[in-house]
């Protein structure tokens, strides 16, 4: 089951995926926090999630703010994090390069969020395990 | 006064006035012969002074008197003797013992006449006998000669004899004769030694005893004289820079001066004796003529003419010659020749200067016509421009008048000017503001829009999914769908909204046009499968193009959706890329519901919907404005075509190459692309 950390200040988007995640209780379980003071205060609790959906836009602490907070720790530094947005002319796409590890635009569907969510962790996994392997054939 | 005795006297006179004259002529010449004849003069004068002296009464001494008068003859008849002697035995020579011997008897006869061993009858005999040889030497002498001077001679002789004799005869018998005939021949034999002296001077060449009494040295001068121009001659021949030329009447040259050499180019001895031909052959023809002719004529004129010497030079020539003839008849010719080469050559430069001067004088005169014609002209329109200028004056007032309101009218518009300027300025400023803030704007209303929508969209599905109720699930389809429509137009109104921002940019990359059309063809599979419209694409995989890719993906998408959706099911798409020059021209065609020339004036209109009477939740009526703002961005075209309703309708649209076709396609860094 893989913990999915939600930073939005609209509760809705976070019941919504919250609701549509954890249709299938057995994959997801989903954690909701409304600013970055909350989602920075789960996360020293140890509650470390498999991945973080942040929003960009919020009052007091943006999402680009928290990022870089999570960017600086080292035990938070290789959690995923995917930005949710509604403002596609804000994300940095145009600058070349892309500063998170997805985004997803708003509105969106569970199915494509699913998917995504997916595609990610499971080519993080693949890496730990190549990684494992190497040490393996290290080994006598 | 007694006749006898003035007959005396000037008898004196006249032999001291012939002396004396004698005497002259001596020192001209130093003739000792002359010396010696006015010597005898002198006892003569003396004894013919006594006989005046007695005429007149005055009383001599016998004794001083007869001598006197016997010795006043010897030195005369001596010098007349040596002088005869002289003229016969030494022509030529005339020994120096001459003049001595007469200085000898000249003093011994005075001596002896003095001492008185001289008597009268001594004297006598010896006068006479001295006359007889005398004269007879002169009939020698005139038939040798037979010259005038010894017909005088002799008749001066005779006259001496004649005075002797008729003098004697009245020292003898003084009552029987008169001093009168001795007087008459005296004066008569002085005469004719005057008359001979004379001839002796009026003749060119004195001859016989005339000789005796011209002057030796005029000859001697004149000798000298003519020896010494012969030699100034021949300096100047041989000196002088012309060459000089004798020729014979038969051509023959006689004689060349030395410089010849430095004139001719020939050595006179190469000349001399020769009838050379030395003219040049063009100048040969006339120079002969004009000989012939000159010579026959006698006159010396200057020919000038050009030869050629030795080395085979040409030189011009001046030829002056002198004719000289004899009896009519041609002796000699003397020519001078002078080489005047260089006179020639500074004549023909000269010559040249002369002709262009002329020719720059003419050409001066033109001008100077013409510039008399211009000074008058200009002189007119000096008077114009006077009376322009007065009109002008009043102008100028007028116009700096003008001036000063333009000044003032110009300070207005500058100042307008600046104004405009900065309030165009402050408009930019101010429409850059607001197209900020415009984007901001529709920015945020898609933010507000899309966040509200986002639990509509995730939470709907669940719901339906959990209702039970069929007419609740109906309910909730219609819902479903309405969300969707806005949640298409709300994307598509900011995409349109985000192409058109001017603070929009491509991302361009290299990729194969192909691949992506491909790509999407994959997307559609099924829903093609499902209506069995059948596509037949007609793609060139080598062309690649620079362009945003999502951008072109979704123009492709757009297009290839909308033949979906106006083909019936079985109809037919074709998709083809064309490249033309440095385009490429995607074309994709559908045998669908076609297209009215209305619908294609509009179609690419923003909000326009080809069927507005149908309710299409479906179509927002942007696909095709967004997919034409795409492709103008990247510098292409795109248009519809279509033969009418019902029969098909066909879109293309260009885009420019690629200019690394070597190039691989890039791949776009996102992981995914947006749909």
């Amino acid at each position: 089951m893989k913990t999915i950390l939600v930073i939005d200040d609209n509760s809705d988007v976070i019941i919504s995926l919250k609701s549509g995640l954890e249709d299938e209780p057995e994959k997801y379980r989903v954690i909701g926090a409304q600013n970055g003071h909350q989602c920075l205060e789960i996360l020293k609790n140890n509650q470390l999630p498999d991945m973080i959906l942040l929003d960009i836009m919020m009052p007091k602490m943006s999402g680009w703010e928290v990022f870089d907070k999570l960017k600086e720790n080292i035990t938070w530094r290789n959690i995923p994090v995917v930005f949710l947005t509604a403002r596609t002319d804000q994300i940095a796409r145009k600058a070349g390069k892309f500063l998170g590890d997805d985004y997803i635009e708003k509105p969106f569907e569970i199915s494509d969020i699913k998917s995504r969510i997916e595609k990610i962790l499971t080519s993080k996994h693949h890496g730990k395990e190549v990684h494992n392997n190497n040490e393996k054939n290290y080994s006598p | 006064m007694d006749f006898i005795a003035a007959g005396w006297m000037s008898l004196v006179s006249f032999i001291l006035l012939f002396g004396f004259a004698v005497l002259y002529l001596y020192r001209k010449d130093h003739d000792t012969h002359k010396l010696m004849f006015a010597l005898g003069m002198l006892p003569s004068a003396l004894t013919f002074s006594i006989y005046t002296l007695e005429a007149l009464g005055f009383f001599m001494p016998n004794i001083l008197s007869d001598r006197l008068t016997l010795w006043g003859s010897i030195p005369l008849i001596i010098c007349i003797f040596f002088i005869l002697f002289n003229q016969i035995f030494f022509k030529k020579k005339e020994p120096t013992f001459i003049f001595k011997g007469f200085l000898f008897f000249f003093i011994i006869s005075f001596i002896l006449i003095a001492s008185g061993i001289f008597t009268y009858t001594i004297f006598q005999i010896s006068t006479q006998m001295a006359a007889i040889l005398i004269i007879t030497f002169s009939f020698v002498l005139l038939i040798r000669d037979r010259n005038l001077s010894g017909i005088f001679f002799i008749f001066a002789m005779i006259c001496f004899a004649l005075g002797g004799i008729t003098l004697t005869e009245f020292v003898e018998h003084p009552s029987n004769g008169t001093l009168f005939n001795p007087l008459l021949c005296y004066f008569m034999s002085y005469i004719f030694l005057v008359l001979i002296v004379i001839t002796s001077f009026t003749q060119e060449k004195a001859k016989g005893v005339g000789a005796y009494f011209s002057l030796k040295n005029k000859i001697q001068t004149v000798e000298k004289a003519l020896q010494e121009s012969q030699k100034n001659y021949q300096l100047i021949v041989e000196n002088s820079r012309d060459a000089i030329m004798l020729t014979k009447p038969d051509g023959i040259i006689s004689y060349l001066s030395p410089s010849c050499e430095s004139v001719l180019g020939y050595k006179p001895e190469e000349l001399i004796g020769q009838r050379p031909n030395i003219v040049h052959p063009d100048d040969s023809d006339f120079v002969q003529k004009f000989f012939s002719q000159a010579l026959q004529g006698g006159s010396s004129p200057n020919l000038q003419y050009r030869i050629q010497t030795k080395k085979g030079e040409t030189k011009w020539i001046s030829h002056v010659f002198t004719p000289f003839k004899k009896d009519n008849r041609l002796e000699l010719i003397v020519s001078t020749l002078r080489d005047i080469t260089e006179i020639k050559l500074v004549e023909k430069e000269l010559f040249e200067k002369v002709v262009t001067l002329e020719e720059s004088e003419r050409a001066t005169l033109n001008i100077m016509d013409d510039f008399q014609d211009a000074i008058g002209s200009l002189l007119q329109a000096q008077e114009e421009i006077r009376k322009k200028n007065k009109d002008l004056q009043t102008n100028t007032e007028q116009l700096a008048m003008f001036n000063q309101e333009l000044n003032v009218a110009r300070e207005q518009l500058y100042l307008l000017n600046k104004d405009l300027e900065q309030k165009v300025q402050d408009r930019t400023s101010e429409i850059e503001k607001l197209l900020k803030q415009k984007d901001e704007f529709i920015g945020q209303l898609g933010h507000d829009l899309k966040t509200p929508l986002t639990p509509l969209n995730t939470l709907l599905p669940i719901i339906i999914n959990r209702e039970q109720d069929p007419k609740l699930v109906e309910l909730l389809e219609v819902t479903i769908k309405n969300v969707s429509y806005i949640k298409n137009l709300v994307k598509k109104t900011l995409q349109l909204a985000q192409l058109n921002s001017p603070n929009d940019i491509l991302v361009t990359i290299d990729f194969t046009l192909s691949a992506e059309i491909k790509k999407a063809l994959e997307n559609m599979h099924s829903t093609l499968e499902e209506t069995g419209i059948i596509v037949e694409s007609n793609l060139d995989d080598s062309i690649i193009v620079k362009a945003d890719r999502l951008q072109i993906t979704e123009v492709i998408d757009n297009l290839l959706s909308n033949a979906m959706k106006y083909t019936p099911p079985g109809g037919k798409i074709t998709i083809s890329t064309v490249q033309e020059q440095d385009s490429v021209i995607t074309t994709i065609q559908d045998t669908g519901i076609g297209l009215s020339l209305e619908q294609l004036e509009h179609l690419f209109e923003e909000f326009y919907k080809a069927d507005r009477a149908r309710h299409d939740l479906q179509s927002t009526g942007l696909g095709l404005s967004i997919c034409k703002r795409i492709v103008e961005k990247h510098g292409g075209k795109i248009w519809a075509e279509s033969p009418g309703l019902g029969k098909g309708s066909t879109f293309h649209f260009t885009m420019k190459i690629s200019d690394n076709k070597l190039n691989k396609p890039q791949q776009d860094f996102l992981l995914h692309n947006e749909m």
